[in-house]
């Protein structure tokens, strides 16, 4: 019952509040890879902590007029003051930073997409303890992730990484970030949510599948072709610093004719094809995921392949350019 | 930041300090049982910090929680609601709490209990020391807030803790203007509703019993009892009789007051009496823990809960337990009770039966020598100086019959040795008397407007009633020892310094010095609690009419909320401006030639740096040509020679000629290029 009522008061109330502040935000603080945190995009409440000292601030000068005590008024407004100043050094403590995403490298679907975000100030002010997360918002599951804190007290730059979990394959776009901060006292809380237009790639997430037997196109021996591997003696060449020492021809060093590097190669098939169809009988995510083990167990090999998919083709090739093609052809399918 | 998570290991220092200090003052009034919790729980807590041991247990805490509990139930549960039960409960409670103190949740429970202590403390003193203490522990209590925020890598170290400290200076030194104009704005209101008082406190000063040496006792105190400003001139010393307390009840040995007869005067006659100007003084009175105050003959005091007795006593309806500011107007010309009731005659001629029989016996034999009640009352005062009797603050004990004694065979005696006795006789001949405590004299301090009555100033003389007079003062002292009505208590205890020996005043009665600084680090703490501790109701309405002005005190709260704005606008403004990056004085000058350049032909290209500029514009401009290339060779010199000073004289006078320079270039470039948009538009 209870998940039951929480369930529609998320799908019913949360969601389209969540959705309506989102949209309110993208007009307010439209997304840019570079933002500075200003007046017009921070936002301040007090925290926990705030409400208890304002409390205890009220128990101070309640106290004060029924014991007709001085310093006790005194002291009340002191805390007072106190109270109106950590808002505005909470406030300063944020205004003024810039903030900038680089671009995340691509990773798998269900893997961390890590951005690094360059914090830092045009000024000399000191700016402690802000931190920066990614919350997740709309999603089923509140992802909570512990934000990083920047410190720029005697560098004007600091650096912050964070790791937003991924689900989808395709282009994915980061949430709003969340920069807040509750330096000095921890009685006010001032924060922004900046977007900074942090984009990734997702590939598919891999799918263990069985990979095309080089004998599966056909045994001729003249679509043969070789890739370095272990298995045949393929020839000498000079030593290169970082060759195995297991690979280092000894007996042709002893020759006096110099350090040789022994290399061995796989055979292959050259007109290795990875295909679409190949995966029949699966879903279309999952044809995808497979296709994508393939192309990573492959590249990690270094064989040479190619890949079909409806409407597009890729000729065999390796590499990691080629390795990017591919994958990026398979997040992007549609 | 995340309310679980654990607390960074230098806010446990801050805190256990300020716990320590905030625990200090009360220490006296502490039972030995939270002495000793105190004692456990901080140790147990620096051991935990060291890592020597480890939280307590679900058992020990609940254990610890009901052992303090029964303990406060026992100790104070007797007595209702108490202030004492109070504090030390807030006490116990941040004391438990500090054991199991493991997130910044609770950390930020017992900071906010600390800021309540604090307000505690000012129950019990409210003097410059102890404003000054509690100013430093909230300090504290704010580098504790700081440290927890700052970010782990930045939180350890000594010099981590330095600046805890100096940013909480910061945010206090910024709030005490406003701390100051809410404190002088802020309406101030009489009590919400009845709150117990301290209790268990000693009194000090006169008491409301008057025993052979008791008050010689108390002039061997240096404490300052109250102090005094008057609205006109200071009256001569022999006028400055405080009146405390008119003791009726005499059992043979003790006067007391009779407490049966305690009530308000009904006739005031003298306040409609405006022929005679009144006295008119303010007095700040320390905490007596009485609930009687002093004043000189008939007074008058408007002040809530205090009013005047059938025996001219101030009374307050709560016991003194603040310094306590009181104006009064002193009638001293007006008669009071011209007619003495029956039962008020009755009490002022009690005496027990049986005692003293030799002074029953004089007290007749002189009733039979005078018939006037005048001539009596002078004549037995003449007789302290016509026979021999010594004034000493160190007189022989007395027995029984002690004014028996005291009149024929020690003659040995303080002023209260000598008002009993001039009683007991005035009502042994049937004169109505009664014994008057309280004190005499004042000194003033030269540093202000002001007067001090200490301890040693308490004095007992003796009222007497006649016929077509009223009461009227006899003070034995006076006619004895006039120089101590004259010259103040002071010079007799110094003829006394010999057995004042071990007091530290018998000293400092002979060192100007010390004297001085005494003198005025007192007149500092008059002026606090004239100004500070005693800004009440009253004192606040009358100074914001005088400096806002009676017709404009509605704009009060706009006021109030503008200065707080003015302030705290200030704060950003100094903070934004503080932090503005400096720009090295050439670079300015450089980028100021460039840019004035932007949008004409001659705009710096982006990226551009200034050699690169200068050096394209000489090639374009072969007329200024020479001019550019020397204004380069200059900018390079001062950007990057040696590192100049940039104060060095040198370096100011090359660039003042420098920016002149550039000056003149700019209005010779400036038409050229005009042509060239005007030839470039063909």
């Amino acid at each position: 019952m209870d998940t039951q009522y929480r369930r529609r008061f998320r799908s019913q109330i949360k969601q389209p509040l969540d959705r309506w502040h989102l949209n309110w935000l993208a007009r307010r603080a439209p997304a840019a890879s570079q933002v500075s945190l200003g007046g017009r995009t921070i936002y301040m409440l007090p925290t926990a902590q705030g409400w208890l000292f304002v409390a205890s601030s009220v128990v101070v000068f309640v106290a004060a007029i029924n014991y007709a005590l001085s310093l006790a008024f005194a002291l009340s407004f002191l805390m007072t003051g106190v109270f109106l100043l950590t808002l505005v050094h909470t406030f300063l403590n944020l205004q003024g930073i810039s903030l900038q995403a680089s671009r995340a490298e691509a990773c798998f679907a269900g893997e961390n997409a890590v951005f690094r975000i360059s914090v830092s100030r045009q000024d000399n002010r000191i700016r402690e303890a802000i931190e920066v997360s990614a919350p997740v918002t709309g999603a089923a599951i509140q992802i909570k992730q512990h934000g990083q804190l920047a410190n720029l007290t005697h560098a004007a730059a600091d650096e912050v990484f964070l790791a937003i979990k991924t689900s989808v394959r395709g282009h994915f776009k980061a949430p709003r970030l969340r920069v807040k901060t509750v330096y000095p006292l921890g009685l006010w809380e001032a924060w922004s949510r900046p977007d900074l237009d942090m984009h990734c790639l997702v590939y598919p997430q891999p799918r263990v599948c069985d990979l095309p037997s080089s004998a599966g196109a056909g045994n001729s021996t003249d679509n043969l072709a070789f890739v370095p591997g272990t298995e045949d003696f393929y020839g000498l060449r000079p030593y290169q610093p970082g060759d195995s020492h297991r690979q280092i021809a000894w007996k042709v060093l002893a020759r006096g004719q110099g350090l040789k590097t022994k290399q061995f190669v796989d055979p292959c098939d050259v007109s290795l094809m990875l295909d679409w169809a190949q995966f029949s009988g699966l879903a279309l995510e999952n044809r995808l995921s497979c296709l994508c083990y393939q192309v990573v167990q492959l590249s990690a090999r270094d064989i040479e392949f190619g890949l079909r998919l409806p409407g597009q083709e890729f000729l065999p090739g390796r590499g990691d350019e080629h390795r990017r093609t591919l994958l990026e052809a398979l997040a992007l399918w549609s | 930041m995340v309310v679980n998570a654990t607390i960074p290991r230098t806010s446990l220092i801050w805190v256990l300090s300020v716990m320590v200090l905030l625990i200090l003052p009360h220490l006296s009034r502490m039972p030995i049982w939270l002495v000793l919790l105190a004692l456990v729980c901080l140790t147990w807590r620096w051991l935990i910090y060291k890592g020597r041991a480890d939280y307590p247990g679900r058992a020990v805490r609940v254990g610890a929680l009901l052992a303090v509990g029964s303990a406060s139930l026992l100790q104070y549960g007797g007595e209702g609601l108490s202030i004492e039960g109070m504090v030390m409960l807030l006490i116990s409670g941040c004391l438990l709490k500090l054991l199991e103190m493991r997130y910044r949740r609770d950390i930020n429970i017992v900071n906010t209990l600390a800021f309540l202590l604090l307000m505690a403390g000012f129950i019990y003193s409210q003097s410059i020391v102890s404003g000054l203490y509690n100013l430093l522990i909230a300090l504290l209590i704010l580098s504790s807030m700081i440290s927890l925020n700052r970010a782990p890598d930045f939180a350890e170290g000594r010099v981590a803790q330095l600046r805890n400290l100096r940013m909480a200076g910061v945010i206090m030194l910024q709030a005490f203007p406003l701390m100051l104009v809410l404190f002088v704005t802020v309406p101030r209101i009489s009590p919400l509703w009845g709150v117990p008082q301290p209790s268990n406190v000693s009194s000090t000063g006169v008491s409301d019993q008057m025993r052979p040496g008791e008050i010689s006792e108390l002039a061997r105190s240096t404490e300052i009892a109250f102090r005094v400003e008057f609205v006109d001139e200071v009256p001569s010393p022999e006028q400055l009789y405080w009146r405390g307390l008119a003791l009726e009840q005499f059992d043979g040995t003790t006067w007391s007051r009779n407490t049966a007869m305690i009530g308000p005067r009904r006739d005031q006659q003298y306040l409609t009496d405006s022929s005679q100007n009144p006295l008119k003084y303010s007095i700040i009175m320390e905490p007596s823990q009485q609930n009687w105050l002093y004043a000189i003959s008939v007074p008058h005091v408007s002040l809530p809960g205090v009013f005047l007795d059938n025996q001219n006593t101030l009374y307050v309806s709560r016991p003194v337990v603040q310094r306590l500011r009181y104006d009064v107007s002193s009638y001293t010309q007006v008669p009071t009770d011209l007619l003495l009731g029956q039962r008020a005659r009755a009490l002022s001629l009690q005496l027990p039966e049986e005692t003293n029989p030799r002074a029953r016996e004089l007290a007749s034999q002189m009733r039979e020598q005078y018939a006037d009640d005048r001539q009596l009352a002078n004549a037995m005062l003449s007789r302290f100086l016509s026979e021999e009797y010594f004034y000493t603050l160190n007189p022989p004990l007395l027995g029984v019959n002690g004014i028996d004694e005291f009149l024929f065979d020690s003659r040995q005696g303080f002023c209260e040795h000598y008002a009993g006795a001039l009683a007991f006789m005035l009502r042994a001949a049937g004169i109505p008397a009664r014994v008057v405590v309280g004190y005499q004299g004042a000194e003033a301090n030269p540093f202000d407007d002001y007067l001090m009555v200490y301890q040693y100033n308490a004095h007992a003389w003796v009222e007497a009633w006649f016929e077509g007079e009223g009461w009227q003062r006899l003070d034995p002292t006076a006619w004895l020892a006039p120089e101590r009505i004259e010259q103040g208590a002071q010079m007799l205890l110094r003829q006394n310094a010999q057995t004042l020996q071990n007091s530290a005043f018998a000293n400092l009665l002979d060192r100007p010095l010390l004297q001085a600084i005494r003198l005025r680090l007192d007149s500092l703490e008059y002026a606090w609690s004239r100004r500070v501790i005693s800004y009440d109701e009253a004192t606040q309405l009358e100074f914001l009419q005088q400096w806002v002005g009676a017709a404009r005190m509605q704009w009060l709260p706009a006021i109030m909320v503008m200065l707080v704005v003015l302030m705290l606008s200030a704060v950003v403004f100094g903070s934004v401006h503080k932090g503005r990056r400096r720009r090295d004085p050439i670079i300015e000058v450089c980028l100021d030639f460039m840019n004035s350049f932007a949008g004409t032909p001659l705009e710096r290209l982006p990226g551009e740096g200034a050699q690169t500029y200068f050096h394209r514009l000489a090639a374009g401009s072969p007329l200024h040509r020479e001019a550019l290339e020397f204004c380069a060779r200059e900018i390079n010199q001062l950007m990057y020679d040696a590192s100049p000073d940039p104060k060095a004289a040198w370096v100011k006078q090359e660039l003042g000629q420098l920016s002149q320079h550039l000056k003149q270039l700019r209005r010779q470039l400036i038409p050229r290029h005009k042509i060239v948009r005007a030839a470039s538009g063909l």
